[in-house]
Protein backbone atom coordinates (compact mmCIF):
# COMPACT_ATOMS: atom_id res chain seq x y z
CA UNK A 1 0.00 0.00 0.00
CA UNK A 2 1.47 3.20 -1.01
CA UNK A 3 1.95 6.51 0.38
CA UNK A 4 -1.17 8.01 -1.57
CA UNK A 5 -3.55 6.03 -0.74
CA UNK A 6 -2.85 6.30 3.10
CA UNK A 7 -3.10 9.87 2.91
CA UNK A 8 -6.60 9.29 0.71
CA UNK A 9 -7.92 7.35 4.03
CA UNK A 10 -6.39 10.36 6.04
CA UNK A 11 -8.22 12.62 4.11
CA UNK A 12 -11.19 10.47 4.63
CA UNK A 13 -11.33 10.75 8.14
CA UNK A 14 -11.16 14.33 8.20
CA UNK A 15 -13.58 14.45 5.54
CA UNK A 16 -11.65 16.17 3.09
CA UNK A 17 -10.99 13.29 1.29
CA UNK A 18 -11.94 13.51 -2.69
CA UNK A 19 -14.02 11.97 -4.58
CA UNK A 20 -11.26 9.99 -6.43
CA UNK A 21 -9.95 9.18 -3.11
CA UNK A 22 -13.25 7.81 -1.69
CA UNK A 23 -13.33 5.68 -4.81
CA UNK A 24 -9.66 4.09 -4.62
CA UNK A 25 -10.49 3.39 -0.86
CA UNK A 26 -13.86 2.07 -1.51
CA UNK A 27 -12.34 -0.09 -4.15
CA UNK A 28 -9.73 -1.43 -2.18
CA UNK A 29 -12.18 -1.99 0.59
CA UNK A 30 -11.22 -5.88 1.00
CA UNK A 31 -7.40 -4.96 1.35
CA UNK A 32 -6.48 -6.24 4.23
CA UNK A 33 -3.33 -3.82 4.85
CA UNK A 34 -5.90 -0.95 4.24
CA UNK A 35 -8.40 -2.14 6.89
CA UNK A 36 -5.01 -2.07 9.21
CA UNK A 37 -4.44 1.17 8.42
CA UNK A 38 -7.54 2.64 8.66
CA UNK A 39 -8.25 0.91 12.20
CA UNK A 40 -5.09 2.13 13.50
CA UNK A 41 -5.79 5.82 12.33
CA UNK A 42 -8.73 5.70 14.05
CA UNK A 43 -7.08 4.45 17.28
CA UNK A 44 -4.17 6.80 17.52
CA UNK A 45 -7.14 9.60 16.93
CA UNK A 46 -9.00 7.82 20.17
CA UNK A 47 -5.90 8.22 22.19
CA UNK A 48 -5.07 11.46 21.13
CA UNK A 49 -8.27 13.03 22.08
CA UNK A 50 -8.50 10.72 25.10
CA UNK A 51 -10.86 8.23 24.91
CA UNK A 52 -10.56 5.05 26.23
CA UNK A 53 -10.64 2.22 23.87
CA UNK A 54 -11.99 -0.88 25.63
CA UNK A 55 -11.67 -3.34 22.56
CA UNK A 56 -9.10 -2.20 20.01
CA UNK A 57 -9.07 -5.17 18.11
CA UNK A 58 -12.60 -5.73 17.22
CA UNK A 59 -13.63 -5.57 14.29
CA UNK A 60 -17.11 -6.10 13.48
CA UNK A 61 -17.41 -4.60 9.67
CA UNK A 62 -18.21 -8.41 8.36
CA UNK A 63 -21.26 -8.77 10.13
CA UNK A 64 -21.66 -5.29 9.66
CA UNK A 65 -21.73 -6.01 5.92
CA UNK A 66 -23.83 -8.94 6.35
CA UNK A 67 -26.36 -7.16 7.69
CA UNK A 68 -26.51 -4.63 5.36
CA UNK A 69 -25.95 -7.40 2.60
CA UNK A 70 -29.83 -9.09 4.30
CA UNK A 71 -31.32 -5.69 4.28
CA UNK A 72 -30.93 -5.12 0.96
CA UNK A 73 -33.97 -7.06 -0.51
CA UNK A 74 -36.23 -5.74 2.11
CA UNK A 75 -34.44 -1.96 1.33
CA UNK A 76 -36.20 -2.66 -2.12
CA UNK A 77 -39.20 -4.50 -1.14
CA UNK A 78 -39.90 -1.21 1.32
CA UNK A 79 -39.19 1.53 -1.51
CA UNK A 80 -41.89 0.03 -3.72
CA UNK A 81 -44.30 0.60 -0.92
CA UNK A 82 -44.00 4.50 -0.24
CA UNK A 83 -45.51 5.75 2.24
CA UNK A 84 -45.46 2.88 4.52
CA UNK A 85 -42.86 4.02 7.16
CA UNK A 86 -44.09 1.72 9.70
CA UNK A 87 -43.11 -1.55 7.55
CA UNK A 88 -39.80 -0.20 6.97
CA UNK A 89 -38.90 0.04 10.56
CA UNK A 90 -40.11 -3.31 11.07
CA UNK A 91 -37.98 -4.74 8.12
CA UNK A 92 -35.18 -2.45 10.37
CA UNK A 93 -35.78 -4.42 13.33
CA UNK A 94 -35.86 -8.17 11.79
CA UNK A 95 -32.40 -6.88 10.63
CA UNK A 96 -30.99 -5.55 13.70
CA UNK A 97 -32.57 -8.51 16.01
CA UNK A 98 -30.51 -11.35 14.06
CA UNK A 99 -27.23 -9.15 14.13
CA UNK A 100 -27.77 -8.57 18.16
CA UNK A 101 -23.77 -7.34 18.85
CA UNK A 102 -23.68 -5.00 21.51
CA UNK A 103 -20.10 -4.00 20.84
CA UNK A 104 -19.64 -0.82 23.58
CA UNK A 105 -21.40 -0.14 26.73
CA UNK A 106 -21.00 3.29 27.77
CA UNK A 107 -24.22 4.72 28.97
CA UNK A 108 -23.41 4.83 32.72
CA UNK A 109 -21.97 7.84 32.90
CA UNK A 110 -25.13 9.53 31.42
CA UNK A 111 -27.88 10.25 33.69
CA UNK A 112 -29.85 11.26 30.05
CA UNK A 113 -29.91 9.23 27.23
CA UNK A 114 -28.61 12.30 25.56
CA UNK A 115 -25.53 12.45 24.00
CA UNK A 116 -23.18 15.04 24.74
CA UNK A 117 -23.08 17.45 21.32
CA UNK A 118 -20.17 16.44 19.05
CA UNK A 119 -18.67 13.22 20.08
CA UNK A 120 -18.38 11.34 16.84
CA UNK A 121 -19.20 7.65 17.71
CA UNK A 122 -16.31 5.77 16.59
CA UNK A 123 -18.09 2.19 16.81
CA UNK A 124 -22.27 1.92 16.90
CA UNK A 125 -23.70 -0.03 20.18
CA UNK A 126 -26.43 -2.21 18.38
CA UNK A 127 -28.94 -3.31 20.94
CA UNK A 128 -31.07 -5.58 20.13
CA UNK A 129 -34.10 -3.87 20.94
CA UNK A 130 -33.54 -1.46 18.98
CA UNK A 131 -34.80 -0.41 15.81
CA UNK A 132 -32.03 1.22 14.57
CA UNK A 133 -29.76 0.20 12.39
CA UNK A 134 -25.66 0.09 12.87
CA UNK A 135 -24.44 3.17 11.48
CA UNK A 136 -20.82 4.35 11.81
CA UNK A 137 -21.58 8.32 12.51
CA UNK A 138 -25.17 8.94 14.20
CA UNK A 139 -26.20 11.82 16.37
CA UNK A 140 -29.27 9.58 17.07
CA UNK A 141 -29.77 9.30 21.00
CA UNK A 142 -30.36 5.78 21.30
CA UNK A 143 -26.72 4.84 20.33
CA UNK A 144 -24.74 5.12 23.15
CA UNK A 145 -21.46 6.73 22.84
CA UNK A 146 -18.49 5.47 22.67
CA UNK A 147 -16.22 7.16 25.36
CA UNK A 148 -15.98 4.20 27.56
CA UNK A 149 -15.35 3.79 31.17
CA UNK A 150 -13.44 0.38 32.63
CA UNK A 151 -15.13 -0.77 35.84
CA UNK A 152 -12.67 0.31 39.20
CA UNK A 153 -12.79 -2.20 42.31
CA UNK A 154 -11.01 -1.78 45.28
CA UNK A 155 -7.70 -3.76 44.24
CA UNK A 156 -7.21 -3.73 40.53
CA UNK A 157 -7.40 0.52 40.81
CA UNK A 158 -6.74 1.33 36.96
CA UNK A 159 -4.12 4.48 37.24
CA UNK A 160 -5.03 7.89 36.67
CA UNK A 161 -5.79 7.42 33.01
CA UNK A 162 -9.53 6.54 34.05
CA UNK A 163 -11.66 9.02 31.73
CA UNK A 164 -13.86 11.04 33.92
CA UNK A 165 -17.20 10.97 33.53
CA UNK A 166 -19.04 13.56 31.76
CA UNK A 167 -21.89 13.96 34.07
CA UNK A 168 -23.41 16.94 33.50
CA UNK A 169 -26.32 17.82 35.02
CA UNK A 170 -29.26 16.15 32.67
CA UNK A 171 -31.81 15.83 35.16
CA UNK A 172 -35.68 17.08 35.35
CA UNK A 173 -36.01 20.66 36.03
CA UNK A 174 -31.81 21.36 35.64
CA UNK A 175 -31.54 23.84 37.61
CA UNK A 176 -28.19 25.07 35.18
CA UNK A 177 -30.58 25.14 32.32
CA UNK A 178 -33.57 27.56 33.80
CA UNK A 179 -32.35 30.36 32.98
CA UNK A 180 -29.91 32.92 34.26
CA UNK A 181 -31.65 34.14 37.31
CA UNK A 182 -31.10 30.61 38.58
CA UNK A 183 -27.99 29.67 37.24
CA UNK A 184 -26.57 32.53 39.34
CA UNK A 185 -28.55 31.95 42.34
CA UNK A 186 -26.79 28.45 41.90
CA UNK A 187 -23.35 29.63 41.19
CA UNK A 188 -23.73 31.98 44.26
CA UNK A 189 -24.41 28.85 46.52
CA UNK A 190 -21.77 26.91 45.32
CA UNK A 191 -19.14 29.60 46.41
CA UNK A 192 -20.76 29.65 49.35
CA UNK A 193 -20.72 26.22 50.11
CA UNK A 194 -16.66 25.84 49.17
CA UNK A 195 -15.96 28.40 51.40
CA UNK A 196 -17.29 26.20 54.00
CA UNK A 197 -16.62 22.73 52.62
CA UNK A 198 -12.89 23.56 51.48
CA UNK A 199 -12.25 24.60 55.83
CA UNK A 200 -13.43 20.79 56.32
CA UNK A 201 -13.05 18.61 53.49
CA UNK A 202 -10.64 16.44 52.34
CA UNK A 203 -9.29 18.61 49.80
CA UNK A 204 -8.76 21.77 50.78
CA UNK A 205 -8.25 24.78 49.59
CA UNK A 206 -8.07 23.61 45.85
CA UNK A 207 -12.07 22.35 46.79
CA UNK A 208 -12.64 26.20 44.93
CA UNK A 209 -11.44 24.92 41.42
CA UNK A 210 -15.27 23.66 41.42
CA UNK A 211 -16.40 27.30 41.65
CA UNK A 212 -16.76 28.68 38.45
CA UNK A 213 -18.16 32.17 39.41
CA UNK A 214 -16.83 35.04 41.57
CA UNK A 215 -18.79 37.87 40.95
CA UNK A 216 -22.46 36.18 42.66
CA UNK A 217 -21.95 37.86 46.04
CA UNK A 218 -24.75 40.18 46.75
CA UNK B 1 -9.15 43.30 44.63
CA UNK B 2 -12.78 42.54 45.57
CA UNK B 3 -13.53 40.73 48.81
CA UNK B 4 -16.17 38.20 48.21
CA UNK B 5 -16.58 37.46 51.92
CA UNK B 6 -18.12 39.43 54.10
CA UNK B 7 -18.51 37.79 57.53
CA UNK B 8 -21.01 40.33 59.72
CA UNK B 9 -20.94 37.71 62.57
CA UNK B 10 -17.05 37.45 62.44
CA UNK B 11 -15.76 35.89 65.35
CA UNK B 12 -13.07 33.34 66.57
CA UNK B 13 -12.08 30.28 65.18
CA UNK B 14 -13.45 26.85 66.36
CA UNK B 15 -10.32 26.38 67.96
CA UNK B 16 -9.41 22.43 69.01
CA UNK B 17 -10.03 21.30 72.72
CA UNK B 18 -8.45 18.11 72.50
CA UNK B 19 -9.46 15.40 74.33
CA UNK B 20 -8.36 11.90 74.74
CA UNK B 21 -6.30 10.64 71.29
CA UNK B 22 -7.90 7.46 70.35
CA UNK B 23 -5.67 4.56 70.27
CA UNK B 24 -5.07 3.40 66.45
CA UNK B 25 -4.21 -0.24 66.50
CA UNK B 26 -6.19 -0.49 63.01
CA UNK B 27 -4.67 -0.72 59.31
CA UNK B 28 -1.81 2.08 58.45
CA UNK B 29 -4.70 3.38 55.68
CA UNK B 30 -6.30 5.34 58.58
CA UNK B 31 -2.69 6.74 59.71
CA UNK B 32 -2.17 7.33 56.27
CA UNK B 33 -4.82 10.20 56.36
CA UNK B 34 -4.68 11.40 59.73
CA UNK B 35 -0.74 11.93 58.36
CA UNK B 36 -2.01 13.45 55.66
CA UNK B 37 -4.67 15.87 57.36
CA UNK B 38 -1.14 17.28 59.57
CA UNK B 39 0.61 17.89 56.07
CA UNK B 40 -1.68 19.71 54.37
CA UNK B 41 -1.75 22.06 57.38
CA UNK B 42 1.25 22.52 58.29
CA UNK B 43 3.75 21.85 55.75
CA UNK B 44 5.21 24.67 52.97
CA UNK B 45 4.37 23.48 49.31
CA UNK B 46 3.52 24.54 45.70
CA UNK B 47 2.84 23.00 42.51
CA UNK B 48 1.01 22.70 39.53
CA UNK B 49 -2.53 20.51 39.48
CA UNK B 50 -5.10 20.09 37.41
CA UNK B 51 -9.09 19.83 38.07
CA UNK B 52 -11.00 17.47 35.92
CA UNK B 53 -14.40 17.26 35.63
CA UNK B 54 -16.26 15.77 32.60
CA UNK B 55 -15.28 17.49 29.68
CA UNK B 56 -13.97 20.17 31.72
CA UNK B 57 -9.82 20.36 32.62
CA UNK B 58 -8.72 23.22 34.38
CA UNK B 59 -5.19 24.04 35.48
CA UNK B 60 -3.96 26.20 38.91
CA UNK B 61 -1.01 26.27 40.92
CA UNK B 62 -1.23 26.26 44.41
CA UNK B 63 0.84 27.52 47.23
CA UNK B 64 0.95 26.44 50.90
CA UNK B 65 3.09 28.23 53.46
CA UNK B 66 2.78 28.78 57.18
CA UNK B 67 4.36 32.31 58.68
CA UNK B 68 4.40 32.48 62.12
CA UNK B 69 1.61 29.95 62.90
CA UNK B 70 -0.75 31.32 60.34
CA UNK B 71 -1.72 29.92 56.96
CA UNK B 72 -1.14 31.49 53.80
CA UNK B 73 -3.03 30.16 51.10
CA UNK B 74 -2.72 30.88 47.25
CA UNK B 75 -4.50 29.43 44.21
CA UNK B 76 -3.91 31.03 40.72
CA UNK B 77 -5.33 29.86 37.37
CA UNK B 78 -3.66 29.30 34.90
CA UNK B 79 -6.72 28.92 32.34
CA UNK B 80 -8.86 31.51 30.97
CA UNK B 81 -9.06 35.17 32.96
CA UNK B 82 -6.24 35.89 35.23
CA UNK B 83 -6.92 35.11 38.56
CA UNK B 84 -6.04 34.37 42.36
CA UNK B 85 -7.62 32.63 44.87
CA UNK B 86 -6.24 34.26 48.47
CA UNK B 87 -6.29 32.55 52.45
CA UNK B 88 -4.44 34.11 54.48
CA UNK B 89 -3.81 34.40 58.42
CA UNK B 90 -5.66 31.43 59.58
CA UNK B 91 -4.24 29.92 62.81
CA UNK B 92 -2.81 26.53 62.49
CA UNK B 93 -4.11 26.24 65.93
CA UNK B 94 -7.57 26.49 64.94
CA UNK B 95 -9.30 23.30 63.67
CA UNK B 96 -12.18 23.04 61.92
CA UNK B 97 -14.60 20.01 62.75
CA UNK B 98 -13.33 17.76 59.61
CA UNK B 99 -10.14 18.19 60.29
CA UNK B 100 -11.24 17.18 63.77
CA UNK B 101 -13.07 14.57 62.12
CA UNK B 102 -10.34 12.97 60.04
CA UNK B 103 -7.82 12.80 63.13
CA UNK B 104 -9.77 10.61 64.94
CA UNK B 105 -9.55 12.82 67.96
CA UNK B 106 -12.42 12.70 70.52
CA UNK B 107 -13.11 16.79 70.17
CA UNK B 108 -16.10 19.27 69.37
CA UNK B 109 -17.95 20.61 66.80
CA UNK B 110 -18.81 24.34 66.43
CA UNK B 111 -22.15 23.12 68.06
CA UNK B 112 -20.02 22.13 71.49
CA UNK B 113 -20.79 18.96 70.34
CA UNK B 114 -18.92 16.23 71.20
CA UNK B 115 -17.53 14.72 68.24
CA UNK B 116 -17.02 10.87 68.85
CA UNK B 117 -13.58 9.66 68.40
CA UNK B 118 -12.79 7.08 65.03
CA UNK B 119 -16.73 8.31 64.20
CA UNK B 120 -15.33 8.21 60.56
CA UNK B 121 -14.52 4.31 60.95
CA UNK B 122 -18.07 4.05 61.23
CA UNK B 123 -18.76 5.66 57.74
CA UNK B 124 -15.81 4.08 55.30
CA UNK B 125 -13.81 1.45 55.06
CA UNK B 126 -10.05 2.94 54.36
CA UNK B 127 -7.71 0.65 52.35
CA UNK B 128 -4.12 1.17 50.80
CA UNK B 129 -4.52 -0.46 47.37
CA UNK B 130 -0.81 -0.19 46.28
CA UNK B 131 1.34 2.31 44.83
CA UNK B 132 1.80 4.40 41.78
CA UNK B 133 4.60 7.35 40.65
CA UNK B 134 2.54 10.43 39.87
CA UNK B 135 3.76 14.10 39.46
CA UNK B 136 7.21 12.83 40.03
CA UNK B 137 6.55 11.90 43.36
CA UNK B 138 6.15 8.05 44.64
CA UNK B 139 2.68 7.61 46.07
CA UNK B 140 0.64 5.37 48.37
CA UNK B 141 -2.96 4.75 46.86
CA UNK B 142 -6.03 4.86 49.41
CA UNK B 143 -9.10 4.33 48.88
CA UNK B 144 -12.30 5.59 51.08
CA UNK B 145 -15.32 3.41 50.66
CA UNK B 146 -18.37 5.03 51.99
CA UNK B 147 -20.04 2.00 54.41
CA UNK B 148 -23.21 3.53 53.13
CA UNK B 149 -25.53 4.88 50.51
CA UNK B 150 -25.35 8.63 51.64
CA UNK B 151 -22.04 9.84 50.64
CA UNK B 152 -19.20 9.42 47.54
CA UNK B 153 -16.09 7.02 47.82
CA UNK B 154 -12.83 8.82 47.73
CA UNK B 155 -9.91 7.59 45.77
CA UNK B 156 -6.35 9.33 47.06
CA UNK B 157 -2.80 8.88 46.54
CA UNK B 158 -0.58 10.56 49.47
CA UNK B 159 3.48 11.44 48.96
CA UNK B 160 5.22 8.94 50.85
CA UNK B 161 8.01 11.47 51.43
CA UNK B 162 5.40 14.36 53.05
CA UNK B 163 2.03 12.79 53.72
CA UNK B 164 0.93 15.18 50.78
CA UNK B 165 -1.89 14.23 48.90
CA UNK B 166 -0.89 14.02 44.89
CA UNK B 167 -4.38 12.82 43.82
CA UNK B 168 -7.85 12.85 44.58
CA UNK B 169 -11.02 11.25 43.08
CA UNK B 170 -14.25 11.46 43.82
CA UNK B 171 -16.02 8.73 42.68
CA UNK B 172 -19.97 7.96 42.31
CA UNK B 173 -22.13 5.31 42.97
CA UNK B 174 -21.75 3.82 39.74
CA UNK B 175 -18.34 3.11 39.95
CA UNK B 176 -17.53 6.04 37.43
CA UNK B 177 -14.59 9.26 38.17
CA UNK B 178 -16.70 12.10 39.00
CA UNK B 179 -13.76 14.96 39.36
CA UNK B 180 -10.33 14.58 40.03
CA UNK B 181 -7.49 16.58 41.65
CA UNK B 182 -4.01 15.64 40.40
CA UNK B 183 -0.35 17.42 41.07
CA UNK B 184 1.68 17.37 37.69
CA UNK B 185 4.23 18.67 40.06
CA UNK B 186 4.60 19.34 43.80
CA UNK B 187 7.78 20.83 45.95
CA UNK B 188 7.89 20.98 49.52
CA UNK B 189 10.04 23.00 52.35
CA UNK B 190 10.36 26.20 50.56
CA UNK B 191 10.27 29.74 52.52
CA UNK B 192 7.64 32.05 51.27
CA UNK B 193 7.06 35.48 52.19
CA UNK B 194 3.86 37.14 52.79
CA UNK B 195 4.10 39.11 49.93
CA UNK B 196 3.17 36.69 47.97
CA UNK B 197 -0.05 36.23 49.08
CA UNK B 198 -1.00 40.17 48.23
CA UNK B 199 -4.24 40.65 46.07
CA UNK B 200 -4.48 42.59 43.09
CA UNK B 201 -6.73 43.20 40.63
CA UNK B 202 -9.33 39.99 39.84
CA UNK B 203 -8.27 37.97 42.90
CA UNK B 204 -10.60 37.53 45.18
CA UNK B 205 -10.00 37.18 49.37
CA UNK B 206 -11.61 34.10 50.92
CA UNK B 207 -12.49 33.79 54.84
CA UNK B 208 -11.75 31.25 57.23
CA UNK B 209 -13.92 32.32 60.46
CA UNK B 210 -16.48 30.19 61.98
CA UNK B 211 -20.41 31.41 63.18
CA UNK B 212 -20.50 29.56 66.93
CA UNK B 213 -23.68 27.85 68.18
CA UNK B 214 -23.95 31.36 70.33
CA UNK B 215 -25.25 33.13 67.73
CA UNK B 216 -28.91 33.26 67.03
CA UNK B 217 -30.55 30.12 65.45
CA UNK B 218 -32.20 29.90 62.81
CA UNK B 219 -36.27 29.90 62.57
CA UNK B 220 -35.77 26.30 60.57
CA UNK B 221 -34.04 23.08 61.19
CA UNK B 222 -32.64 20.43 59.25
CA UNK B 223 -34.45 17.18 60.69
CA UNK B 224 -32.38 14.53 59.05
CA UNK B 225 -28.58 14.42 58.33
CA UNK B 226 -26.29 11.07 57.57
CA UNK B 227 -24.59 9.17 60.09
CA UNK B 228 -21.34 10.48 60.75
CA UNK B 229 -22.03 14.11 59.64
CA UNK B 230 -21.48 17.11 62.18
CA UNK B 231 -22.30 20.77 62.24
CA UNK B 232 -19.10 22.87 60.15
CA UNK B 233 -20.40 26.72 59.39
CA UNK B 234 -23.77 28.84 60.13
CA UNK B 235 -24.42 31.84 58.36
CA UNK B 236 -26.43 34.75 56.89
CA UNK B 237 -25.64 36.30 53.72
CA UNK B 238 -27.01 38.45 51.34
CA UNK B 239 -28.58 42.20 50.97
CA UNK B 240 -30.68 41.56 54.54
CA UNK B 241 -29.01 38.67 56.03
CA UNK B 242 -31.80 36.47 54.69
CA UNK B 243 -29.83 34.15 52.62
CA UNK B 244 -29.07 31.68 55.66
CA UNK B 245 -27.03 28.54 55.48
CA UNK B 246 -25.59 25.73 57.59
CA UNK B 247 -23.09 23.59 56.84
CA UNK B 248 -22.26 19.86 57.66
CA UNK B 249 -19.42 17.98 57.39
CA UNK B 250 -18.46 13.84 58.38
CA UNK B 251 -14.18 14.98 57.55
CA UNK B 252 -14.45 13.34 53.83
CA UNK B 253 -17.54 15.23 52.56
CA UNK B 254 -19.17 18.56 53.37
CA UNK B 255 -23.11 19.68 52.77
CA UNK B 256 -24.80 22.70 52.99
CA UNK B 257 -28.31 23.35 53.57
CA UNK B 258 -29.49 26.80 52.48
CA UNK B 259 -33.09 28.96 53.57
CA UNK B 260 -33.96 31.94 51.67
CA UNK B 261 -36.78 33.47 50.84
CA UNK B 262 -38.31 32.79 47.12
CA UNK B 263 -40.47 35.23 44.72
CA UNK B 264 -43.99 34.37 44.29
CA UNK B 265 -43.49 33.71 40.38
CA UNK B 266 -40.69 31.78 40.79
CA UNK B 267 -40.89 27.96 41.78
CA UNK B 268 -37.67 27.21 43.16
CA UNK B 269 -37.84 23.54 42.33
CA UNK B 270 -34.80 21.75 40.72
CA UNK B 271 -32.16 19.58 40.80
CA UNK B 272 -28.46 19.94 39.25
CA UNK B 273 -24.96 18.18 39.30
CA UNK B 274 -21.79 19.33 37.79
CA UNK B 275 -18.81 16.91 38.82
CA UNK B 276 -19.05 15.32 42.47
CA UNK B 277 -21.56 18.37 43.58
CA UNK B 278 -24.97 17.40 44.06
CA UNK B 279 -27.61 20.33 44.06
CA UNK B 280 -31.70 19.87 45.29
CA UNK B 281 -34.18 22.77 45.63
CA UNK B 282 -37.46 22.80 46.44
CA UNK B 283 -39.84 25.15 47.50
CA UNK B 284 -41.77 25.30 51.24
CA UNK B 285 -44.58 27.35 52.05
CA UNK B 286 -44.52 28.76 56.08
CA UNK B 287 -47.75 30.48 56.38
CA UNK B 288 -47.59 33.39 54.13
CA UNK B 289 -44.36 33.09 52.97
CA UNK B 290 -42.59 31.35 50.38
CA UNK B 291 -38.67 29.55 51.30
CA UNK B 292 -36.43 27.94 49.13
CA UNK B 293 -34.24 25.52 50.40
CA UNK B 294 -31.42 23.96 48.91
CA UNK B 295 -28.86 21.74 49.27
CA UNK B 296 -25.96 21.78 47.77
CA UNK B 297 -22.82 18.92 48.58
CA UNK B 298 -20.66 16.32 47.12
CA UNK B 299 -22.76 14.08 48.31
CA UNK B 300 -25.23 11.53 46.38
CA UNK B 301 -28.44 13.30 44.99
CA UNK B 302 -30.79 10.68 46.78
CA UNK B 303 -29.03 12.60 50.29
CA UNK B 304 -29.66 15.55 49.18
CA UNK B 305 -33.16 15.43 48.38
CA UNK B 306 -33.38 13.21 51.17
CA UNK B 307 -32.26 16.40 53.83
CA UNK B 308 -34.29 19.11 52.06
CA UNK B 309 -37.20 17.12 52.44
CA UNK B 310 -36.38 17.04 56.20
CA UNK B 311 -36.07 20.59 56.35
CA UNK B 312 -38.97 22.16 59.06
CA UNK B 313 -39.94 25.21 59.94
CA UNK B 314 -40.66 26.38 63.15
CA UNK B 315 -43.90 28.05 63.92
CA UNK B 316 -43.57 31.85 64.85
CA UNK B 317 -44.82 32.21 68.35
Amino acid sequence: MNEQMREAISALMDGEAQDLEVRRIVASVDDDNVRATWSSYHRTRSVMQSETIEFPQLDISSRVSAAIAAEMPLAKAAQSERGGGVWRSFGKLAVAASVAVVVVVGTTAYQAAQQSPGSAVEVAAIDANSASLPVVETAAPTVASSRVFPVVNDTQQLTGNVAVSANFAATQNNLFDEGVEKQAKLERYLLQHTQNAALNNGQGFISFARVARYDTEQ
Amino acid sequence: MREVVRWPLLLACCCLAVAVRAEDADSSAWDLLMRLSQSHRTLNYEGILSFQRGDELLSLHLTHAVINDEEFERLEYLDGKQRKLIRRGHSIYCVHPGHQLRSLYGAQSISQQPLEAEKLKQYYSAKVVGSERIGNRETIKLNLVPLDTHRLAQHLAVDRETGLLVRSETVGEEKEVLERFQFVELSVGDKYSPDLFKLSGEDVELGHSVVPESAAEFSWRVDWLPGGFALAARDSKGDQGNREVVTYTDGLAAVSVFVEPLAAEDDGKGTAHRGATSAYSRAVAVDDTLYQVTVVGEIPMATAERMADSVSFSQPN
